[in-house]
């Protein structure tokens, strides 16, 4: 890539994207860093990255799709209404589009960091593996959630257990990104 | 399917599902592999294997609503409900209805035999075949060993325009004996063979044959088969380079006249030429997915499989009146109670609220006609209360209902008393309140069943209403005018008794607002139903009693008395030792139903003296609530004068 500007721009707002997605503070039910600027800033990150990754291009318009869901719940938050849970239709489908989202995304990320990170960073093995985690245990969350409530009270813990993995994951990816970023001429 | 709206609400649910998985499907049409675009279609399967609103749960719409609700524009109230994901006929039509049924489930035969008819042609025709020459099985044989795809019996018959394979146990590659078939048509049919897609094909006519009045699901199994053929394409491309993916694209150009017969049992690679024009644009955009792209689209795969699976639980009701009021009664069809404690909270609000459209929920399905007659009618004309159930008086406003004394009485059967704490607010009792201080607490009950008629639990009330006073002043630790179990013994000219409470209450019985009634407290009773409801807490008091069977004289002779009680649940040991009931010891009782406590008496006692028992929570789903028996020591005169069995006096339970 000639324009190390435009990947280190792009990585930049992946970074804080995932920023955005990851945290949640809440001051009563009101997100103050709102998912959906974390994927208005993927969308930029796709813009920026998309030459040189031309398969993140095709995430444009489910990017576009969560970034209005998510524009939207939050919207929905400043009159105390949660969007979550009120039509199953959407619920599945935000959860499968936002599931193949990061996972596709951050597989082209790993291919980006294996070109340019310097030599004996592995920001790209640390991207894959993350993901991979994160894709099982999301998965394996929201199964929890659909047999949890008759089934076995066992499965709250599990969640529980799941969401730690989860939470921790997601600090790892934001970890390293922001190394990855940091390895790249500004 | 018993009947036509059975089948109307499983096709209906299937066709939302379809249509999601559709938009899904577009979604991720250039992301996700021809093999994930395939595959996804299971989940389609397994809905159309599922009986829709099975267990109370719905998928994404709750479709049973709108066929109640039409259900009720033709006067029709029958009970409704998706046993099996196939139609049977019960008996010889008499209504309208049942004539439409049967005329949909002689379409259904008609289907399946048009389809069995048209593979015995094909098999008949299979039976003229022969084996190819040494050279062409070598030749496919050796295409297989590279491919790794197991090759199977080849047979070769004339006039045909294209290999195939047919067969659902034992499937058959044929190939045309009149023409040369180029090797990545073989190829295609080999993958066909390797992943026994003639069985599927035959799941997939089955699908057909009993929707085939469903127009998408028609689209959808036409979208399968082309799937299945797209992932075909997609198998022999990844084995291809530059050309020859090209040539490919060219042989599949050349079938695009030819005519396209689906038969079930076998595979093609010519199914028609609009689907193969867009397997051809299919082919234009071939890549090779990234490494790891499989994880993702089996994630997706079991995510959309488990969540449309299991649903959501149905329970709320649209409530609404005058001319719309049969849409309350339709959604109050739609709603299954899912547990016991679900029915019981279903039943309690019904009776409090006075509200019809609750008890249809819980009623059994040979009462629904006649509730909802009842409800709807007077709701339409605007006659509050809706439902007439005899229970006229006014209820506590923050303390609901209880149940008391649950048991199970064989499989899926619970009776309990039902409790509602009554009479607070009728301005007459606040006036005898203030005049004469009466402070006895009204309770209305009522002896209610609980049990699961087909898969749904309903609420069977076993008597009237009664009702009682009592000088307690809760109800969330027992109630001396109530009944109990009662443990007894007789020993040394005393009768001892235990009498065993047990308190349920159910989650959600509370909500923080008041709309229904004015009260004082921010949590007030809510009396919207709760039909998926778990207990969430059970409380058992007990109070021990000695009455003295003797005379007079006797018992004056009497200085003190004690007694010590434990319980011996089953498969438990019976306790050796028990604490001491003396004067010297202190009283006291444990949460597991251990007590102990003494009395000095006065002369003229008795004969009955009753000790304050105790009693503690426990886990509502634990079995181990009511004791066999429990083992008592009677201390006299502050001496162990017999250690004796209590068992359960079923008589005086009663």
């Amino acid at each position: 890539m000639s324009d190390y500007s435009n990947l280190y721009k792009g990585v930049s707002r992946a970074a804080w994207g995932y920023f955005f997605i990851c945290l949640d503070i809440n001051i009563n039910t009101v997100s103050v860093i709102p998912s959906f600027i974390g994927y208005i800033l993927f969308l930029s990150a796709v813009n920026y990255l998309k030459d040189e990754e031309r398969e993140l291009s095709l995430l444009y318009g489910i990017g576009v799709i969560l970034a209005l869901w998510n524009g939207a719940d939050w919207i929905a938050s400043l009159v105390a209404f949660d969007l979550d849970g009120v039509w199953q239709f959407a619920d599945i489908l935000i959860g499968i589009l936002s599931l193949y989202f990061h996972f596709q995304f951050f597989t082209n990320l790993a291919s980006l960091a294996a070109k340019y990170q310097p030599e004996g960073d592995n920001s790209d093995s640390k991207f894959l593996h993350c993901r991979t985690v994160e894709t099982l245990v999301l998965t394996a969350l929201t199964i929890i959630s659909y047999v949890n409530s008759h089934i076995f009270a066992v499965w709250g813990a599990l969640a529980i257990g799941m969401l730690i993995i989860y939470a921790v994951t997601g600090i790892c990816l934001m970890i390293a990104l922001f190394n990855f970023r940091r390895s790249l001429p500004a | 399917m018993f009947d036509l709206w059975a089948f109307l609400v499983q096709t209906l649910n299937a066709s939302g599902v379809a249509l999601l998985l559709l938009l899904i499907k577009r979604l991720f049409k250039d992301k996700l592999p021809p093999r994930w675009h395939f595959a996804v279609w299971g989940v389609l399967g397994i809905i159309l294997l599922l009986p829709a609103g099975f267990n109370g749960r719905y998928t994404l719409f709750r479709w049973q609503v709108l066929v109640e609700a039409v259900k009720y524009l033709l006067k029709d109230y029958s009970f409704t409900q998706v046993r099996f994901p196939f139609p049977v006929l019960l008996g010889l039509p008499k209504t309208l209805t049942e004539y439409i049924f049967a005329g949909y489930v002689i379409g259904v035969v008609f289907f399946i035999l048009k389809y069995t008819a048209s593979y015995i042609r094909l098999r008949l025709l299979l039976r003229k075949g022969v084996a190819p020459e040494a050279e062409i099985t070598a030749r496919i044989k050796k295409i297989a060993a590279e491919n790794r795809v197991k090759c199977g019996r080849i047979i070769t018959v004339s006039n045909l325009p294209s290999a195939f394979v047919c067969g659902i146990v034992r499937p058959v590659l044929v190939i045309p004996a009149d023409s040369d078939i180029d090797d990545k048509v073989i190829l295609h049919e080999l993958f066909h063979l390797k992943h026994k897609d003639t069985a599927l094909s035959v799941i997939i006519t089955l699908f057909r044959c009993i929707h085939w009045c469903n127009p998408l699901i028609w689209y959808c199994a036409n979208r399968a088969i082309n799937d299945m053929e797209a992932r075909c394409d997609w198998y022999v491309l990844s084995r291809l380079e530059g050309e020859q993916r090209r040539d490919y694209g060219r042989i599949l150009l050349a079938m695009s006249n030819d005519r396209f017969a689906k038969t079930p049992g076998s595979t093609c690679i010519n199914n028609g030429g609009k689907n193969i024009r867009e397997r051809i644009e299919t082919i234009a955009r071939f890549k090779k997915y990234p490494v790891g792209m499989g994880l993702v689209s089996v994630c997706v795969i079991i995510i959309l499989a488990v969540s449309l699976s299991v649903g959501a639980r149905a329970s709320k009701i649209y409530d609404k009146s005058g001319s719309f009021a049969f849409l309350s009664a339709a959604s109050a069809k739609s709603i299954s109670c899912t547990t016991p404690a679900g029915a019981f909270d279903t039943y309690a609000k019904a009776v409090i609220a006075q509200n019809g459209f609750y008890r249809i929920i819980c009623a059994p399905r040979e009462l629904q006609s006649e509730i909802i007659t009842e409800t709807a009618e007077n709701e339409k004309a605007g006659i509050y209360p809706n439902w007439e159930c005899g229970f006229n008086e006014l209820p506590d406003s923050v303390i609901g209902y209880y149940m008391y004394n649950l048991k199970k009485c064989g499989k899926n059967i619970f009776e309990g008393l039902f409790v509602i704490k009554t009479g607070c607010f009728s301005d007459d009792d606040i006036e005898e309140d203030e005049e004469t201080e009466d402070s006895k607490m009204r309770l209305t009950v009522q002896r209610l069943r609980i049990e699961k008629q087909s898969g749904r639990w309903v609420s069977v009330p076993l008597e009237n209403f009664k009702k009682l006073e009592t000088e307690d002043e809760s109800l969330d630790w027992g109630c001396k005018a109530l009944p109990g179990t009662l443990y007894c013994g007789t020993a040394q000219n005393f009768r001892v008794e235990v009498k065993v409470q047990t308190v349920y209450t159910v989650d959600g019985a509370l909500r923080e607002s008041d709309d229904f009634w004015i009260g004082d407290s921010d949590d007030v009773f809510n009396t919207e139903p709760n039909p998926n409801a778990d207990f969430t807490n059970l409380t058992r008091t007990q109070d021990e009693s000695l009455t003295h069977l003797g005379t007079r004289e006797e018992r004056d002779k009497i200085g003190e008395i004690g007694l010590s009680a434990a319980p011996v649940y089953p498969g438990e040991k019976r306790p050796d030792t028990l604490r001491a009931a003396t004067e010297n010891s202190e009283s006291g009782s444990s949460s597991d139903g251990v007590s102990w406590s003494s009395q000095t008496t006065e002369p003229g006692w008795g004969p009955t003296v009753t000790f304050g028992g105790g009693g503690g929570t426990f886990d509502p789903q634990n079995d181990r609530v009511l004791p066999d028996y429990y083992v008592a020591d009677l201390y006299i005169d502050g001496k162990l004068a017999e250690r004796l069995d209590l068992y359960p006096d079923k008589e005086a339970t009663s």
